[in-house]
């Protein structure tokens, strides 16, 4: 399965494409360039993609009324695209198999390629599940201590989505080690109501999640999640809530007759984050990467594909060592990066700029490097 | 470049020395602060740097220089141009450079070094193929690049961070080839150097 992404007016970004897009994807740039716009963007259509597999999975199951409409302008808020629809935006999404090519198109304020005629074939139906970890994951340790009293509270679609899925992951992971940061995250039950708790590991401490450092606070939702991803997640579940949610609101529920069974249909998860290194100090970012491709790609039972953004040139030159691990057959705190697996992109002026290296197995670091010379430049120029 | 003055309806260039030739088997190019292309044959002089171990015949043209001494102020007003154009006198090399000096620090710019001299190189490729007897002169080089020489900067002797960003270059020797559309959709390589990174000239 190949899939691509082509992007035009869409806020920072003037045209993008991303004809492959790999099971690893870094984004890097300056604040605002359009990184998360771009993630978001990839997250937005990976979804509209998702839905219309279920569509096409009921459809040829018997079930002839569509279960939902696509609501682009309620999507499109929930991005924080609503302001960029005057410039005309324009999202080419192709997902391409062997035999069969699929495009969802948004242009001229009107999304195509998910009506019944569209449909996706039998052999390339496909379930997934979508996580965007934001970058307002910092106030999930606050929300969850004082959830109770602040109910119908609105954080942003993009927290309450990182929020159901740290609160899903918890539910299956009583206990996470967070090695990268010598402690261990602990849920407890106390009467009825959920507690997160932070213990340290060799400076014996407990301590409420909420209460933890900053790093803390960031670092654990991408662990937990990632974790819970890779490696617990239940499709059998989701895919039967799924089922169960559509099929009630249709009247001719004895018509269904499933095409195909789970066990036959392709399974993906896509996990988006924003800036994983937040409030870390460099070593700690490092081990984090490598925490969560050791978790996503070497420990993983569920298959992943992973983009995140950063501004950390630790992390870009991290990933060196984690392709260099590959190619000689080792691993670095447990991960490991095939080079054929990572793109790594910079935004700049509303397009991209591929940062791998053609005639050699790296990426290209000089672009975060470019800082610290200029800093040495103006320092030599003083006299 | 006589053809390029010719096609673009141009004066004659107020200079006559706007190139340089060499047959070294190494040598590096600097580009002065006073604008002029200077070659090294000693090591750490030049922010450009090329083995020629086949001594070719290579000429250095002044590109920057060249275009800025044409008296033709609508011409020049806004057009980008990279430092060096590099013409090995075989069917071999035809290479555009741009040169980083960092003793020119553009303070009120924060936007990337790299980026503008990615610009610089395709605005001047843009230009020069314009030019029908030069593309017809190009055409069979072998080896058509655009060059981006990235010096590297220094910090006081104590201080390892310099050194420690920039390690990557000094594993691969030979420079980065990189994907740049837009010079590809010309017919051209886009190749980044940085710190000892060193152009290999062979027949």
């Amino acid at each position: 399965m190949k899939e691509s992404i082509h992007i035009k007016n869409l806020g920072p970004i003037k045209d993008i494409l991303i004809e492959d897009i790999k099971l690893i994807t870094v984004l890097i740039g300056e604040s605002g360039s359009g990184k998360s716009t771009l993630m978001k963007a990839i997250a937005l259509f990976r979804w509209i993609y998702k839905m219309h597999n279920i569509r096409s999975y009921l459809k040829r199951s018997k079930v002839s009324k569509s279960p939902f409409r696509f609501r682009m302008d309620t999507y499109f808020k929930n991005c924080g695209f609503d302001q960029y629809l005057k410039y005309s935006p324009e999202i080419i999404y192709t997902v391409e198999f062997p035999n069969n090519k699929y495009t969802i198109k948004f242009a001229n304020n009107k999304l195509t390629g998910t009506s019944d005629k569209d449909l996706v074939h039998l052999a390339d139906l496909q379930y997934s599940k979508l996580s965007f970890i934001s970058e307002t994951r910092n106030v999930i340790p606050l929300w969850a201590d004082k959830g109770a009293s602040l109910s119908g509270g609105y954080l942003g679609f993009y927290f309450h989505e990182v929020y159901n899925d740290f609160v899903l992951a918890s539910e299956s992971l009583k206990e996470l080690d967070v090695s990268y940061l010598d402690l261990k995250l602990s849920v407890k039950k106390v009467q009825s109501e959920k507690k997160y708790v932070i213990q340290g590991k060799t400076n014996k401490y407990e301590i409420d999640f909420k209460n933890s450092s900053s790093g803390t606070q960031n670092a654990i939702p991408v662990s937990l999640i990632a974790e819970h991803f890779s490696n617990h997640f239940d499709f059998e579940d989701a895919f039967n809530r799924t089922l169960l949610k559509f099929l009630s609101q249709t009247d001719n529920i004895t018509d269904f007759k499933p095409v195909k069974n789970l066990g036959d249909i392709q399974k993906k998860l896509y996990i988006h984050i924003e800036e994983p290194e937040l409030s870390l100090y460099p070593d700690a970012q490092c081990e984090l990467i490598s925490d969560l491709i050791s978790k996503c790609f070497v420990k993983n039972t569920n298959e992943i594909e992973l983009i995140f953004s950063t501004h950390s040139p630790y992390i870009i030159n991290h990933l060196n060592l984690l392709i260099k691990a590959n190619d000689s057959n080792k691993l670095i705190d447990g991960a490991k990066i095939a080079f054929e697996n990572l793109a790594v992109y910079q935004i700049e002026d509303g397009k991209v700029e591929n940062l791998i290296v053609q005639n050699q197995r790296i990426v290209n670091t000089n672009p975060l490097s470019d800082t610290i010379n200029r800093i040495y430049d103006q320092y030599a120029q003083m006299k | 470049m006589i053809n390029l003055v010719a096609h673009y309806s141009l004066p004659t260039p107020a200079t006559t020395n706007w190139f340089v030739q060499t047959a070294e088997t190494y040598f590096e190019v600097e580009d002065t602060n006073a604008g002029e292309i200077v070659l090294h044959t000693t090591r750490g002089f030049g922010m450009g740097k090329f083995t020629n171990l086949d001594n070719l015949d290579v000429t250095v043209i002044n590109y920057d220089k060249f275009i800025t001494s044409i008296q033709d102020e609508q011409f020049k007003s806004g057009r980008q141009r990279c430092d060096i154009l590099l013409n090995s006198n075989d069917n071999r090399y035809f290479v555009l450079g741009e040169i980083k000096n960092r003793t020119i620090i553009n303070k009120n710019s924060r936007k990337s070094v790299r980026k503008g001299a990615k610009e610089q190189l395709l605005a001047s490729l843009q230009t020069i193929l314009s030019v029908p007897e030069i593309v017809t002169y190009i055409n069979p080089k072998i080896i058509k690049r655009c060059c981006y020489f990235n010096k590297q900067s220094a910090s006081p002797v104590i201080l390892s961070v310099i050194t420690a960003f920039n390690r990557l270059p000094n594993f691969y020797p030979d420079g980065f080839k990189m994907s740049k559309p837009g010079i590809e959709a010309l017919g051209f390589d886009f190749y980044e150097y940085t710190g000892e990174q060193t152009m290999t000239l062979t027949n």
